[in-house]
């Protein structure tokens, strides 16, 4: 079994672990007993994929990691446990992501997200929803040329579909929002919290394909379809509150 | 307490912050210069040869006649020169030494027509002129840098002046000339988020009345950062319009097969460019463009100085 293939079972039986004790109403902890607090986060996260090819992003299977599409991020976040589960949640996140470091001008993503913790004793469950919003990396941005004959050019431009603005950065529509989810298991022991896991994002990816004839008529294909895009991540927290 | 609490936090992002300031490189490109054996290196040649974009553009001087068609023929027998982008201007003379030398060599001429021609009375019939003048030119840019490069001291103009004309001459080709020419916008400043701004401006003074197939949407394109900032429009409003870029390239020498090697791929993930034009063979001797140029001293000829990126595009195999 390739590492992928192994980290794609670690994530589905997590989900599934997650699903099953959600539905066990295992019990969490008391009010009095549970830990609230707010935590700084810092971590890292990794990503790969193939927006291209079978197994890519775009034609989802569960071979999570395709071949040719890395990229590493830095996170940053604050992290609240409320002393009582609130409407079902056990608290709310605030974060910052830096997607590629070795460019500033793009993959800068902010998210807020809401989360259940669930104590499984050695280590509690965490599942999470929210949005993130932001201008991503240029990573998600690739142009395939095609082979073409007599003279006919033929490429794909497969990209993150930009549905909002973000302030001082090119004009209307350079921004994305869109959804995710998180399943992670953590730790909090004294003041410090360590955690591991995975987001999967839910972007909408326009997927282009044209053909320029030697007379210059252009031919389309222009498709649009929600992509998940999931990444691994760890993080270690300082209790700040 | 809280003080503490908030020096703690203070201090914890400010080293955060820190370090991902540190670990970014401002968003330059951060391309090495070529080594000394690089014409001998296969590897290097082929990576060069595969990302290199074979359009060029070439300023029409007479100064640089043997050189230029020597410079073009080289590239060209290469492989690695199908077209060269050319401004006319009205004074230009189709039988200009210049011109013609360049038209000798047979590579695709994307003709540049000078920003002057905005402010010429009788544009159509002056274009009639120009399109009877070159038979073999198929590609027409009307303008570039309309807002940027016009002296203080002339006549100037905006993004909804440079539509109204651009509408004029789309009109008449689509009316006399359809099929024979297809035009391309002015390329705006190719750094900076103005180019992006004035593409808008474009937007929202008609060009999606525009025919996508009879209309290309020229950019320049001089650091990724004046590119990501078209990302939105292109991949929205104007997602049906195909992208040449119309000059690229960087001020060094050294570091122009890094150029190539590093951000043609970038262009064209992010802006879908068909074409990307180098800027430029010769950019004179002395002046600001003299390091784009990938010969230098054409005077010199047959041993005028060819940049390491000419050497690699030239190299024999």
């Amino acid at each position: 079994m390739t590492c992928s293939r192994g980290l794609a079972l670690v994530f589905v039986v997590v989900l599934m672990m997650s699903m099953n004790l959600a539905a066990q109403e295992v019990s969490t902890l008391t009010s009095s007993d549970r830990k609230a607090g707010t935590y700084l986060k810092v971590g890292l996260a990794q990503w790969q994929g193939n927006i291209f090819s079978k197994n890519s992003l775009t034609n989802w299977d569960i071979d999570l990691f395709g071949t040719n599409f890395e990229l590493r991020s830095v996170k940053l976040s604050v992290e609240s446990y409320f002393r009582e589960p609130l409407v079902q949640l056990s608290g709310l996140s605030v974060g910052y992501r830096k997607d590629n470091l070795h460019r500033s001008e793009s993959g800068h993503m902010m998210s807020l997200g809401f989360f259940r913790d669930i104590d499984v004793k050695v280590f509690a469950v965490k599942t999470s929803a929210g949005v993130e919003w932001g201008m991503p990396s240029f990573s998600f941005d690739q142009t395939e040329l095609r082979s073409g004959s007599e003279g006919i050019v033929r490429y794909r431009h497969a990209y993150i579909y930009r549905n909002t603005d973000v302030p001082f950065v090119g004009t209307n529509t350079d921004g994305v929002v869109y959804p995710f989810i998180e399943v992670s298991v953590l730790q909090r022991p004294w003041g410090l919290l360590f955690e591991m896991g995975m987001r999967v994002g839910f972007p909408r990816f326009n997927l282009d394909d044209y053909e320029v004839s030697p007379l210059d008529t252009v031919g389309y294909a222009l498709n649009q379809k929600r992509v998940m895009v999931p990444y691994m991540f760890a993080e270690f927290g300082v209790r700040i509150f | 307490m809280p003080q503490k609490i908030a020096d703690r936090l203070l201090s914890a992002m400010s080293f955060i912050v820190l370090s991902v300031c540190m670990a970014c490189d401002g968003g330059q490109l951060t391309p090495v210069g070529p080594t000394e054996s690089a014409i001998g290196d296969d590897r290097l040649i082929d990576q060069v040869r595969l990302q290199w974009s074979p359009y060029l553009g070439v300023h029409v001087t007479a100064e640089a006649l043997d050189t230029y068609r020597d410079a073009l023929s080289t590239l060209r027998s290469k492989g690695q020169l199908r077209g060269v982008r050319v401004e006319l201007n009205p004074n230009l003379s189709p039988n200009d030494q210049a011109i013609r030398t360049i038209r000798s060599t047979g590579v695709e001429l994307l003709a540049l027509m000078s920003n002057e021609y905005l402010f010429v009375d009788n544009i159509e019939r002056e274009f009639d002129e120009v399109f009877a003048d070159y038979p073999e030119i198929r590609y027409f840019q009307i303008g570039n840098e309309v807002t940027t490069i016009l002296p203080v001291d002339g006549p100037t103009i905006d993004i909804a002046g440079y539509m109204a004309i651009f509408r004029r001459v789309y009109d008449h080709v689509q009316d006399r000339h359809k099929g024979r020419v297809v035009l391309l916008t002015q390329s705006p400043l190719g750094s900076g988020s103005r180019g992006a701004r004035e593409l808008q401006a474009m937007v929202d003074h008609g060009l999606l009345e525009l025919d996508p197939n009879q209309v290309v949407i020229g950019i320049n394109s001089y650091d990724l950062d004046s590119a990501a900032q078209y990302l939105g429009l292109l991949g929205g409003a104007l997602r049906k319009y195909r992208v040449w870029v119309t000059e690229s390239g960087i001020r060094d020498p050294k570091l122009h097969i890094s150029w190539v090697q590093e951000n043609y791929p970038r262009l064209r993930n992010l802006l879908r460019a068909e074409r990307i034009y180098w800027y430029t063979l010769w950019g004179g001797d002395v002046g600001s463009d003299t390091e784009f140029g990938l010969i230098k001293q054409p005077g010199n000829y047959p041993n005028y100085w060819r940049s390491p990126l000419f050497s690699v595009l030239t190299a024999e195999r």
